[in-house]
């Protein structure tokens, strides 16, 4: 029990990552709002990001690609969550409402 | 002759209708329709050049070089087209009844005359395509093409339930012709000549030796559905009454004048040429398949109230005598079936236009509605009966040779292990009889008896509706009176067709 | 001589080239003139007169003489159907019937038919159905005999109908030709059958088409290759084919409504010609029938019970044209019975003599339906002996020798009942007694009700001469023709049915002349009134039973052909109601969907990848 604790392994980064993806799927699939949908989306993002730094820090040999591409899944999500702001204020300007339940125009 | 070119003969249809969609020409109905009826006259006088010089020592053969010089090479597949006896017979037909149905859509067709004209000659083309081609995938490839015409043909300028009848003909015809590509798929992949590649002319593929009995039949089986779609055959004929219902005059008499054909051309090029072991097992059945087709659907046209259906049954049943007279292993039937695809063609036609004529003047389909028009139309109540009479076999007309024909060669029919044959036959002279039944009733309840006030103001017939009607009787009278004009055309080719069966 | 045997072929031809010029010159407006038509019909038929009696003459003076000619019309390897004329005793024999039946009734149609429309269209009808009966009689083989037996049907509906807008005609039209079609086609079955066993069994082709003029060979070569129940139902089918072209029992109801066409129409083809070619036919083939006494024996009952039964409906009928109707079938009836107990030269010389006294009563029948405006029934007539009396008087000698007391009558009975006492047959003796007492009842019960008793309605129109001369001439032809017939040379046992007969002529003067009114038999009257019910009985079986039968045929087409197109349909509809409901539009749902599916992909190839790996280490 104390080893547990006490010695952080990439075991437990992968548990939190799991528990923070598990947040943001329950928020995205469960969310009556969109912008809850879309901040849920970005814990989804940040799961898979510590997944991927705890890979490359717990690796046997140096490896840098766990870190590089991080950042980029930074940059990449950082982008698309103002082009979806953007959309989500366009289509809020036609329908008045933020109720997800609104937005069925592909239905059938 | 050589020089006649069968290239000429195919396309020249589909380049004339591309013709009406350039710019510069005028959209008046009366030019379209004169330039159309022109093309078909020209056209049929083409086909029945070929028919003057036709030679029983001398086969047509052409090729369209679309994929080079020497086709699709690894599969085999050239754009080739040839022309026997069978072939010349079916396509002077599609060009005479195509030319009667130009003809007769100047009072049918009131909307986009364009249009109508463009995809009338383009189903000229595939219906002709599928006549001459040499090759399985030509083959395949304008049965597939007459589909498109023919849908919106029906559709558009149909009448009652036109578009769901002609949904139904498509994709009804659509998944017959599925059985049909597996078929061809893998009569091309078995095909194996001397040189050792593959082949898809009709010419060279030599399956006969090389194949077990087993996967003769399966393919077979498979080719089968499809054309007994086309045929119709029994289980698989209720897209017909619709089709045929709703669909105009013209594009009726082509429908069954032609498409039905077309069916029963494959069944001979395919079934019975190139797979003739499994065709000797399987004609037995075929031959009761055919007896019901002639039964039920005799039965059926009886108590239709709907003029056009009663045609359309009558269709089946006729085609029910052709499959019986092709499924018998001799000359007499062969030539008796082949016959009677070319007067069906024609009797057909003519009971269609009457049909169409009357549709046109009294706006109802309904039996128990029309009454007495013999007062009013007594040329046309002649040539119905006339027409009545051909459908019915009277002699001096063609239908009479070919029944005659066809039942003597069935009951000559002669397989190992099945002697319920001529029983069966026998049945199938009842259509003598079932034939009367319905055509009689038809003909007496709309032309003969006491007339209703509301048709005592209707027209008789006009001229050009007399000369299509009185041209095609003309036909069948001649064929009627000296049947051995045509018989000379098939029987070499029904030689070879029996030689190759093996009997 | 030998231009006439050349050009036989003429005397079949002219009449069609006749027909034919007529309809087309109708069709296209241009022959309009009725005299114009009425010259080239009789044209045609003297024509065929003048080449038919020399035509006799040669053939009847040089017994056994058969000019035989043929072209090839179908020929497919060894199947071959020729056309042509054949010309033997029986051939010419008919065709001087069936012209000198046809000239008397054309110049008797030109004044009944003058003054209505169809005029021209009756001319055209009436030549293509001489040239269909000269074909019939005249063809060398059996094939041929059918082609021209269907065409005499079809001219026979055509002129049936002839007055198409009633509707009674246009049915009665119809009700002939259907069953006459019936009888086509178990002829044409027996046709084919026995064509084919020629041509496989017995391996002679060139005896397919089964020629008369080799029919004994044929007759012998069936006999041998078929079982004795397959001969049997052969000979049936053949024999079927006669029984429906010569309104015998169960073909017979057809007759007597035919009797709703023009009077000439009834006079030319339903008593004299076409229903004689059934029993042509059957004499043409009497050697194939010869060879079974069943055959034989199932004409003579067929011909007898119709006989019977058609003699009763005659005796009660009440219209005149009917009466001549049923008896046409009666004495077809006596004449298959003749064929059918072995007295062949006795039948042909009875369907000779009968062609012409029964064409001569329809035509008086029809002269006295012109005087009372059309109509037929018993109940207006009475008396005209005292209006007309040459009309009486040429009925009497007609009825005399129908009814077989005097003239050519009496001769062709005599030959039919000398045959019977050799073959001492003597129930059909006794039977064909009863028939001749019945025959001489109906026939003089109309005469004595038409013509004797008091005159009850009269009539203004007047006896035209036109239409009473050609039937003085057929007249004339009666009385004499007994005398060239063939006929027995020594007349002893004729007394019994000639006092027969007589009796039968003062019952029947005591029935309708003497006594006032004549009570009517109860449940007898009502049945023979309407003819058993048997016509009903087929009316009933065609609307219900073929009715049903045909409507079952569409019930099965729609439900279960069709069922399986709905039923696709149906199923293809259920599957995208199905699919589309998971399209909820909602971007969470897909989500999930996506999440769930990928983590049991995922969840299920790491338990197969390990399952494996565990199993390959074990």
């Amino acid at each position: 029990m104390a080893n547990l604790i006490f010695n952080i392994t990439l075991y437990h980064y992968l548990i939190l990552a799991l528990l923070l993806f598990a947040i943001g799927l329950a928020g995205v699939i469960l969310s009556k709002n969109i912008l809850k949908v879309l901040i849920s989306a970005e814990f989804l993002l940040s799961a898979v990001n510590i997944n991927f730094v705890a890979f490359a820090f717990f690796a046997d040999n140096v490896n840098l690609t766990g870190f590089i591409f991080s950042i980029f899944t930074v940059a990449v999500g950082a982008v698309e969550l103002a082009v979806a702001v953007a959309i989500f204020y366009l289509m809020y300007k036609n329908k008045k409402s933020v109720d997800i339940n609104e937005y069925k125009e592909l239905k059938g | 002759m050589d020089n006649l070119s069968l290239n000429l003969l195919i396309f020249s249809p589909i380049a004339a209708s591309l013709l009406f969609f350039i710019p510069i020409f005028r959209d008046n109905e009366v030019i379209i329709r004169r330039f159309a009826k022109t093309f078909a006259g020209l056209h049929f006088a083409y086909a029945m050049c070929f028919c003057v010089f036709f030679n029983s020592d001398v086969s047509y053969f052409d090729e369209l070089f679309l994929f080079g010089q020497s086709g699709i090479q690894s599969l085999g597949i050239r754009t080739a087209f040839a022309m026997d006896g069978l072939s010349l017979v079916m396509v002077v037909l599609s060009s005479f009844l195509f030319f009667m149905a130009t003809i007769a859509s100047k009072t049918v067709i009131r909307k986009r005359h364009k249009l109508y004209y463009g995809l009338l000659l383009a189903l000229e083309t595939a219906v002709i395509g599928v006549f001459t081609s040499a090759d399985i995938f030509m083959f395949f490839l304008f049965w597939e093409l007459e589909l498109i015409p023919m849908y919106f043909l029906i559709s558009l300028w149909g009448s009652g339930n036109s578009q769901k009848s002609a949904m139904k003909f498509l994709l009804y015809t659509f998944m017959g012709s599925l059985f049909l590509l597996i078929g061809i798929l893998l009569l091309n992949y078995y095909s194996d000549t001397l040189n050792q590649q593959m082949t898809s002319l009709f010419a060279d593929i030599n399956v006969v030796d090389k194949l077990p009995v087993n996967i003769q039949i399966l393919i077979s089986i498979l080719l089968m559905i499809g054309f007994f779609v086309k045929l119709p055959i029994v289980p698989l004929h209720t897209w017909l009454p619709n089709a045929h219902c709703d669909a105009p005059a013209p594009i009726s008499i082509l429908l069954a004048g032609l498409l039905l054909k077309m069916g029963a051309y494959g069944f001979i090029k395919f079934n019975i040429l190139l797979l003739p072991d499994a065709f000797k097992i399987i004609a037995p059945v075929l031959i009761i398949l055919a007896v019901i087709n002639i039964i039920h659907a005799g039965l059926c046209a009886y108590n239709q109230k709907d003029i056009k259906k009663i045609i359309a049954y009558s269709s089946i049943s006729n085609m029910g005598i052709v499959m019986l007279g092709l499924c018998t292993n001799n000359e007499q039937g062969a030539v008796g079936g082949i016959f009677h695809m070319v007067s069906h063609g024609l009797i057909c036609a003519g009971l269609f236009m009457i049909v169409g004529i009357i549709y046109g003047r009294t706006k109802t389909r309904d039996i128990n509605a029309i009454s007495g028009l013999a007062s009013v139309m007594p040329n046309l109540a002649i040539l119905s009966v006339l027409f009545s009479f051909a459908a019915v076999g009277v002699p001096l007309l063609m239908g009479f040779v070919s029944e005659f024909l066809t039942f003597w060669g069935a009951f000559n029919a002669q397989y190992e292990t099945v002697i319920y044959i001529p029983l069966v036959v026998l049945c199938a002279l009842s259509v003598l009889i079932l034939s009367t039944a319905y055509m009689f009733k038809f003909l007496h309840k709309t032309f003969f008896g006491i007339i209703d006030d509301s048709w005592s103001i209707l027209k008789d017939i006009s001229a050009h509706e007399f000369i299509i009607l009185t041209s095609i009787m003309g036909v069948i009278i001649f064929f009627g009176i000296h049947p051995m004009s045509l018989v000379d055309i098939i029987k070499p080719f029904v030689d070879i067709m029996i030689e190759s069966a093996g009997i | 001589m030998e231009f006439f045997i050349q050009n036989a072929s003429l005397i079949i031809l002219f009449p069609l080239w006749i027909s034919v010029l007529i309809f087309i010159g109708k069709f296209a407006g241009v022959l309009k003139s009725k005299k114009i038509v009425f010259g080239l019909t009789l044209l045609s038929s003297i024509f065929g007169l003048i080449f038919s009696i020399p035509l006799f003459a040669l053939i009847a003076a040089s017994s056994g003489y058969v000019y035989e000619n043929t072209f090839n019309f179908l020929c497919v390897n060894d199947f071959s159907m020729e056309l042509g004329i054949l010309l033997d005793l029986t051939s010419v024999f008919m065709l001087l019937i069936v012209y000198a039946v046809t000239l008397p009734v054309q110049i008797y149609s030109y004044s009944y038919m003058k003054n209505d429309d169809g005029f021209i269209r009756f001319f055209a009808l009436m030549n293509f159905f001489t040239f269909a009966m000269c074909g019939l009689v005249s063809s060398p083989t059996l094939f041929q005999t059918y082609i021209f037996w269907e065409l005499v049907g079809t001219s026979s509906y055509l002129l049936i109908s002839f007055w198409y807008k009633k509707t009674a005609a246009a049915n009665a039209g119809k009700k002939a030709f259907v069953m006459n079609r019936i009888g086509d086609c178990c002829l044409l079955a027996g046709i084919i059958i026995s064509s084919v066993i020629l041509f496989n069994f017995a391996g002679l082709p060139d005896l397919a088409d089964i020629p008369y003029s080799s029919i004994d060979r044929v007759a012998a070569c069936l006999f041998t290759y078929t079982s004795e129940p397959i001969f049997i139902i052969l000979c049936i089918l053949l024999i079927f084919g006669s029984i429906a072209k010569s309104a015998q029992f169960p073909l017979h109801t057809w007759l007597a409504d035919a009797m709703e066409g023009p009077t000439p129409v009834s006079a030319l083809i339903h008593s004299a010609t076409m229903v004689a070619a059934g029993v042509f036919l059957i004499s043409r083939l009497y050697p194939i029938y010869y060879q079974s006494v069943f055959v034989m024996n199932f004409i003579l009952a067929i011909g007898l019970f119709t006989a019977v039964i058609t003699a009763i409906f005659a005796i009660v009928c009440k219209d005149i044209k009917r009466i001549l109707a049923y008896s046409t079938s009666s004495q077809l009836g006596i004449m298959f019975m003749a064929l059918g107990s072995g007295a062949l030269t006795g039948g042909m010389v009875y369907l000779a003599s009968h062609a012409f006294i029964k064409s001569m009563l329809f035509l008086c029948a029809g002269i006295i339906m012109t005087l009372y405006a059309g109509k037929t029934s018993l109940e207006i007539f009475g008396g005209l002996r005292r209006k007309i009396p040459v009309l009486a008087f040429v009925f009497l000698i007609g009825a005399f020798a129908l009814s077989g007391i005097l003239f050519s009558g009496f001769s062709a009975k005599t030959l039919i009942f000398h045959h019977l006492l050799e073959t001492h047959s003597y129930y059909i003796i006794a039977v064909l007694l009863i028939i001749s007492f019945m025959t001489s009842f109906y026939i003089f019960r109309m005469y004595f009700i038409v013509f004797e008793s008091s005159l009850k309605n009269d009539t203004s129109k007047n006896l035209s001469y036109a239409m009473l001369i050609p039937v003085i001439v057929i007249c004339f032809v009666v009385l004499v023709l007994g005398f060239f017939l063939p006929r027995m040379a020594e007349i002893k046992f004729e007394i019994i049915p000639v006092s027969v007969e007589l009796c039968a002529v003062i019952f029947a003067y005591i029935c309708y002349v003497k006594i006032p009114k004549l009570p009517k038999i109860p449940v007898l009257y009502n049945l023979a009134y309407n003819g058993f019910y048997i016509d009903d009985i087929y009316t009933f079986a065609v609307k219900h039973i073929y009715g049903n039968l045909c409507s079952f045929a569409n019930y099965v087409d729609d439900v279960v052909f069709d069922g399986v197109v709905v039923l696709t349909v149906f199923l293809a509809k259920l599957n995208s109601w199905f699919s589309s409901k998971f399209q909820t539009g909602l971007v969470q749902s897909y989500i999930c969907y996506s999440v769930v599916i990928i983590a049991m992909l995922l969840t299920g190839f790491c338990l197969i990848y390990s399952l494996v790996a565990y199993f390959a280490e074990v």
